[in-house]
């Protein structure tokens, strides 16, 4: 049937059935009822729909058992999983004439599978097991796994449609208009990991309508392996008086039902919406159509679970990060052992934002739970990093768990022409990995390119005894230690080269084994990296951030085997470590650059900028009340004119702090800017938790020369009281962000008014409005800049 | 009533809604490049921080007074706010979302460092997120909902709007279990972590 199927569709464009549900409900089905047991309990209903869908022009018509899998019907209090798939199978598949197909629908269980959820990914795998087996025992021509948003989810229930059966598998994503699905896949990310992992056809269904649908599939088919799906809504839903509705009609459905086939679309029908007649006009136009062939035999590809990286001639070299790897370093091994995975999170983001395009992991170190800790890792970077993974291990056990979890199409580091060659080259086969083929051999590591050649010919006819092609092989360069073996960095290049112009296969070269044991390594690294390009070198595994050396002709030298002993180089080197850093550049107008700084938020200069004023004698007073000042006052005003944004606010906030931290000590007055030292009592009233906005207003005051007594937040009215006595304080300002919490600043005002206490109030916070200030009689701020001019009109008297 | 947990919400976040949230205007503000990389640089810090999960519960309403909402389980709301905003809908969707501890515990460390700049970006970036969450949970709902010939509004009512009172955030609190993706709520009903967010969403029969 498998075949028969992939013959069909060599010949035309398959038809698919429409929407089920919506007919359903049409034709009597009440909400919230169970649909499989409602079918089950009246048979004709679904029948006749699979009747009209067939009459309709649809060649191959899904059982109505969407939901019916351990996890759905569990809420229906259903236990017999088998048997209701079953029994919807055998309705579809007696009704269904012989010229036409049934395929058993298999959707999402509703939970999130891990990494991304709680739901165990065998758990997962199990589910869906049961209810294959109830289609399969039902009689269903091919199956199909529909409406999926979690990647993850489709790989499991794949995974298990293999295991169980030997059926045609179509898998579908449902995208979002915006081009992903919720959990974050585009189609053609899906795309690469559901292919490689066995899925006969793919596509989207569901979500969008035709004109959205198209877009993914015209980017998918230049890619794709296995025939394409459509099944697109009736357009997107429509508000009409007061209503939502699908409003496209069959003929408009048809016309992009065509431009979707023209884009090589193989396999077209409906979902949400549509009709038995949406299907009909489709049939209609696409009768004599003739599919678009399929391109590619395979694809070299790898992808995570929100991108992919697709192999091109055109593509630049692409960096693979090594940092995840426990090799001399103890914290990652520490963490590796203790199960944890924080470091690992920050080195994966690291190395994203320093360029990294893929990532290679290692965890192999001593105490380490291999097969465990490298499933923990998997399943902790697919959710904290977009990048494929890169799976660097030499277990087979290991790797093979690794890739079963994975939620992309991963890359093993590394099968080698020695004894686990066979083994791992089945695992790679049976996951759809791509593979890093090691030219080494059973003598070890050969030392010559022709040597190497060997090997790798090996590997590749090995490889295609296991159904593998060269689009999923990467060659290792092999690089050694030019100090050891001045020829090595040429024999890399040849390495490259070769694989690229005559073996046609993907390269990748570790860097920085090339440089060990000589100085000046990133300098070396980065030539090094620059030669291989030129040779046209797929990837490297390389530390992003070593490798915006500069490159040197006398690096190259001795990477070229030119420099003999690396002697030039070496001198040239110990030439460079007595140069020191280069000399910041002296302040010519010192209270310009100070005044540039607090507009700037220049945090980094602003103290050195000071320095040089004092040293010009100026006096402090003088920058304080003549520069800084003014440039803070400018920086609120660009505030309030929406020409500065927050950031900008307090960039230049902290770096007036860092100005008054170093002037502050010096200066022997007590009088400092244009305001005596007005103490402000600050706090966050009782029950609340939120400050982020009082200490803002705490860094705006204290700039504006103001002693703040900041008591935190979820202070008593009792202790603000108490505060505020102390200090004779003259002004308190108060913050809350709730209506709940916002009642304690009136219990502080009524406590001060009851103990008599002379003092100003100043409320702010999100929930705090001037008419309530008013009514409390107190003033109001809505923010720090705000709060700077009410304490100073406050302080003056005002 | 068994509320539905998302343990990871997968959000691609939209840096300009970061932006805007810290008052970012795109005719006024002028920005030099080396703060523009620093708030970048805070934001992309901040999103490695955050752990975004979910809850969401679909509840049956039962009847819609002129100043109450009673739904299944005789789970009354008392707010002629919300009793206008859910008219016409026959159940409701319930969401809270949460940016976790950790974000809100480098955000302090962030001050106590008197890193101000980069507390208020992760402030910001983590109250985005938790609000988009909601986004994300009404989005997963809705193609679910459509095969039900339901249909799901895209605005959300929160307690503290209108009439609707804060201590609603309690029953929420409760009814969404939410304590299962670790937020806690104060004798004042405040949710902890602080981005921590619920709101209510009104579903109606489609077509």
């Amino acid at each position: 049937m498998r075949n028969k199927i992939k013959k069909l569709l060599t010949k035309r464009v398959l038809i698919l059935d429409g929407a089920t549900g919506t007919e359903l409900q049409k034709r009597g089905m009440p909400h919230g009822v169970c649909p499989e047991a409602w079918c089950i309990e009246h048979p004709n209903v679904i029948a006749q729909i699979h009747r009209e869908y067939q009459e309709s022009g649809a060649d191959i018509i899904y059982t109505c058992t969407f939901g019916a899998n351990p996890h759905k019907l569990k809420q229906y209090n259903i236990s017999d999983v088998e048997g209701v798939n079953a029994k919807l199978a055998r309705i579809a598949r007696a009704t269904v004439t012989a010229n036409g197909l049934v395929a058993g629908s298999i959707g999402p269980t509703g939970e999130f599978v891990e990494p991304f959820g709680l739901l165990k990914f065998e758990e997962a795998v199990l589910a869906f097991k049961r209810q294959i087996k109830g289609l399969i025992d039902g009689g269903v021509d091919l199956l199909v796994i529909e409406t999926m948003m979690d990647i993850q989810e489709a790989r499991a229930a794949l995974i298990a449609a293999k295991e169980v059966s030997d059926k045609f598998i179509m898998v579908t994503m449902t995208v979002e208009k915006h081009g992903r699905t919720l959990n974050g896949t585009d189609p053609l990310t899906a795309l690469v990991t559901l292919q490689s992992l066995g899925a006969d056809a793919v596509g989207c269904n569901c979500s969008t309508g035709p004109k959205e649908m198209d877009a993914f599939i015209k980017k998918m088919k230049p890619y794709a392996t296995v025939p394409l799906i459509a099944k697109p809504n009736a357009g997107l839903p429509q508000l009409k008086d007061g209503r939502t509705i699908f409003q496209m009609g069959p003929i408009e459905f048809a016309k992009f039902a065509k431009n979707i086939a023209e884009h090589g679309a193989n396999m077209i029908g409906g979902c949400c919406g549509t009709t038995p007649e949406h299907i009909k006009a489709v049939r209609n136009i696409l009768n004599v159509f003739h599919p678009k062939p399929i391109t590619r035999k395979s694809l070299r590809a790898l992808s995570s679970a929100s991108t992919h990286f697709i192999f091109e001639d055109n593509k630049k070299t692409a960096i693979v990060g090594e940092g995840i790897n426990p090799t001399r370093r103890k914290a990652l091994q520490q963490e590796l052992r203790e199960e944890k995975t924080s470091l690992v999170r920050q080195l994966a983001k690291e190395q994203e934002l320093g360029g990294a395009e893929l990532l290679d992991v290692n965890v192999g170190a001593p105490g380490v739970d291999e097969e465990k800790a490298l499933v923990n890792v998997i399943n902790a970077l697919s959710v904290a990093s977009k990048l494929p993974l890169v799976i660097d291990s030499s277990n087979p056990s290991a790797v093979e768990k690794a890739l079963r979890v994975y939620p992309g199409r991963a890359l093993i580091n590394s099968i080698s022409a020695e004894k686990k060659m066979e083994s791992l080259l089945k695992i790679a086969s049976k996951h759809g990995a791509m593979f890093i083929a090691l030219p080494v051999g059973i003598k070890g590591v050969p030392k010559t390119f022709d040597e190497r050649k060997k090997n790798i010919q090996k590997i590749i006819a090995a490889a295609s005894r296991e159904g593998l092609t060269k689009d999923d092989i990467v060659v290792d360069g092999l690089v050694m230690a030019v100090s050891a073996d001045p020829k090595a960095g040429a024999e890399t290049l040849e390495t490259v080269r070769w694989c690229r112009q005559e073996a046609k296969v993907a390269t990748i070269v570790g860097l920085s084994n090339v440089s060990f044991g000589l100085p000046q390594r990133d300098e070396l690294n980065a030539t090094f990296f620059h030669l291989l390009k030129k040779q046209g070198v797929s990837l490297v595994i390389a530390n992003p951030s070593h490798l915006s050396h500069a490159r040197s002709v006398k690096a190259e030298k001795v990477l070229l085997g030119k420099d003999h002993e690396a002697r030039e180089f070496i001198a040239y080197a110990g030439k460079l470590k007595g140069q020191g850093k280069e000399e910041k550049r002296e302040a010519s107008n010192p209270k310009d650059l100070i005044y540039n700084a607090i507009l700037d938020g220049n945090r980094e200069d602003i103290q050195n900028f000071i320095v040089a004023a004092e040293v010009q004698g100026i006096p402090l007073s003088d920058i304080v009340n003549h520069v800084m000042i003014p440039a803070i006052n400018k920086v609120g005003e660009f505030f309030e004119q929406k020409r500065y944004f927050l950031p900008q606010l307090i960039a230049s906030a902290e770096a007036m702090k860092l100005a008054f931290d170093y002037i502050d000590p010096k200066l022997q007055t007590k009088k400092v800017g244009e305001v005596q030292k007005t103490v402000v009592i600050l706090a966050t009233v009782h029950g609340d938790i939120h400050d982020i906005g009082k200490n803002i207003v705490s860094l705006m005051l204290k700039n504006h020369g103001f002693h703040v007594v900041d008591l935190g937040k979820d202070v008593s009215a009792e202790r603000i009281i108490g505060e505020i006595r102390r200090h004779k304080s003259p002004i308190v300002a108060l913050s809350a962000l709730m209506t709940t919490t916002m009642v304690n600043m009136e219990e502080v005002m009524r406590l001060a008014k009851k103990e008599n206490l002379k003092c100003h109030f100043m409320l702010g916070g999100a929930v705090v409005t001037k008419d309530y200030s008013d009514q409390l009689g107190a003033e109001y701020s809505k923010d720090g800049v705000e709060a700077v001019r009410v304490a100073r009109r406050l302080a003056a008297g005002g | 009533m068994e509320p539905q947990i998302f343990s990871s919400i997968p959000l691609s976040l939209k840096v300009p809604d970061v932006y805007r949230a810290l008052g970012y205007s795109q005719d006024k503000t002028v920005l030099k490049e080396a703060l523009k990389k620093e708030v970048d640089a805070c934001i992309e810090d901040a999103k490695g921080c955050i752990q975004l999960k979910g809850a969401a519960l679909r509840v049956s309403v039962k009847t819609i007074e002129k100043h109450t909402v009673i739904l299944e389980k005789d789970i009354i709301f008392k707010s002629r706010d919300l009793a206008n905003f859910l008219k016409g809908s026959s159940e409701i969707l319930l969401m809270g979302a949460t940016a976790g501890k950790f974000v809100m515990e480098k955000m302090a460390e962030k001050f106590n460092q008197n890193n101000f700049t980069c507390a208020v970006v992760y402030n910001a970036t983590a109250g985005e997120m938790a609000d988009e969450a909601l986004t994300w949970i009404t989005d997963y709902f809705r193609p679910q909902m459509t095969r039900e010939r339901l249909a799901i509004g895209s605005r959300r009512f929160s307690v503290g709007y209108g009439d609707l009172a804060i201590e609603y955030q309690e029953i929420i609190w409760h009814l969404l279990r939410l304590e299962n993706i670790g937020i806690t709520i104060t004798p004042e009903c405040f949710l902890i972590p602080e981005k921590s967010v619920t709101a209510i969403c009104g579903v109606r029969p489609l077509g």
